[in-house]
């Protein structure tokens, strides 16, 4: 009986200690890092600064396979909400236009390289591994201001109750929408660790649970629109 | 012009290239990807994902294969989809390809698909591996295979879709959910 008890003991330490290796081995070599940053957006109103802020959330991890070369990009949280006095709100989704402007469709996965292109850590992964550089992206700290060709899309409800009422703003072209009174001042991304910011739900209460469905359903045509292209999700994506 | 076996190749590495980044630079939109039919709900959370492109006369469905990107991509995968592999009707990602099968259908009426051959083989599939890295390794969807169900012009009196209790062999070793569809 003693003999099985020390038998049984042996092989749960060798079965911890084999875990914790294993375990270890993983996380070096397919490390992954999660941060937390405040997307501050400002506006003028009569010269009146605005700003809307929103906690996101980064997930960044090295690609598994021990031949992969690259990692993993993947933003959560909720949008944030700029509340433009007596005209509305500005909400500056997780999703973003390509880089001259256009928008013709689903680019979540640009707004997930936000801090990477923002911050221009390309640079900043110079002569690292893909290993050390995921690493570091946890020990990030500081603030960095989004160039116009980063920014998120921005988007305006002519009715916030009728979801197929959005309209798109673009920051340089805000007086068309909001009249003379308003400006796009800019915005930036700040390292943090506060908590993820919630409740979008109480600004729109038609946002759906899941992050898949459009603001407006429609067959494929040659000519779909807006709303078609804005989705659930980048209203809301929080992580599973 | 009809699809060729490279063209499906394509489609399938355009798919998981692209992923929910259609601007990417590097992929020219050759194949018509239609973004309009949404995935369905609760897609992502199962770690489902396809794409459908409108291309030598026909509407193919790309769907992505396994997100090895980060730990909750590929265990969303290996629960929800490989596990369709070994037999399981309850994996999640089963259920969803079939939903956006039928969105796309109910979206194209035109196109009345009856057959879902499955033009894949490993070979294929490796096509479309390790691809990111030739995009320098930026912010992106990552994934080493994708499946491709190719949807026919069928006899319009076609049956409805039925799910087989036990999926191919070969179909189980590509660990796709998406591969046990048939008519």
């Amino acid at each position: 009986m003693k003999k099985l008890a020390i038998l049984l003991v042996i092989t749960c330490a060798t079965a911890a200690v084999g875990w914790v290796g294993i375990r270890t081995a993983w996380e070096h070599y397919f490390p992954r890092s999660v941060i937390h940053y405040r997307l501050d957006v400002t506006f003028e109103v009569d010269g009146i600064p605005v700003t809307g802020s929103s906690v996101q959330e980064l997930v960044v991890s090295r690609v598994r396979g021990l031949s992969a070369k690259s990692a993993s990009w993947r933003a959560f949280g909720e949008a944030v909400v700029v509340d433009l006095p007596g005209l509305g709100a500005v909400f500056v989704l997780l999703t973003s236009p390509t880089v001259d402007g256009v928008y013709t469709g689903s680019t979540k996965g640009r707004f997930d390289g936000l801090i990477y292109d923002a911050c221009n850590l390309k640079e900043k992964r110079a002569g690292k591994s893909w290993s050390s550089f995921v690493r570091m992206i946890g020990e990030l700290s500081g603030a960095c201001n989004v160039p116009s060709e980063e920014l998120p899309l921005m988007v305006h409800f002519k009715d916030i109750a009728d979801p197929g009422s959005v309209r798109r703003v673009i920051p340089d072209q805000v007086q068309e929408r909001f009249g003379p009174s308003v400006e796009f001042v800019g915005a930036t991304v700040t390292i943090t660790d506060e908590p993820l910011t919630l409740g979008i739900e109480s600004r729109l209460p038609w946002l759906s649970d899941y992050p898949e469905p459009s603001l407006v359903s429609g067959p494929p045509s040659d000519n779909p629109s807006f709303p078609q292209f804005i989705h659930h999700g980048y209203f809301r994506n929080l992580r599973q | 012009m009809t699809n060729t076996t490279l063209d499906y190749s394509l489609m399938a590495f355009d798919s998981y290239n692209r992923g929910d980044r259609p601007d990417n630079e590097n992929l020219p939109d050759v194949y018509n990807r239609i973004t309009e039919i949404d995935l369905p709900n609760g897609s992502q959370a199962v770690g489902f994902d396809a794409s459908v492109y409108g291309a030598g006369g026909e509407i193919v469905i790309a769907y992505r294969g396994t997100d090895t990107g980060n730990g909750d991509q590929l265990s969303a995968d290996v629960w929800n989809g490989w596990l369709a592999g070994s037999g399981s009707v309850g994996a999640q990602q089963l259920e969803m390809a079939i939903r956006f099968y039928q969105a796309v259908k109910t979206d194209d009426p035109d196109s009345n698909a009856a057959t879902l051959p499955i033009p894949s083989s490993p070979g294929r599939l490796r096509l479309s591996r390790s691809p990111l890295s030739k995009f320098g390794g930026e912010p992106g969807p990552v994934g080493p295979k994708k499946l491709i169900l190719k949807l026919l012009n069928p006899p319009t009196d076609a049956p409805p879709l039925r799910i087989p209790l036990i999926p191919s062999v070969s179909l189980a070793r590509h660990g796709q959910c998406a591969a046990s569809l048939s008519l």
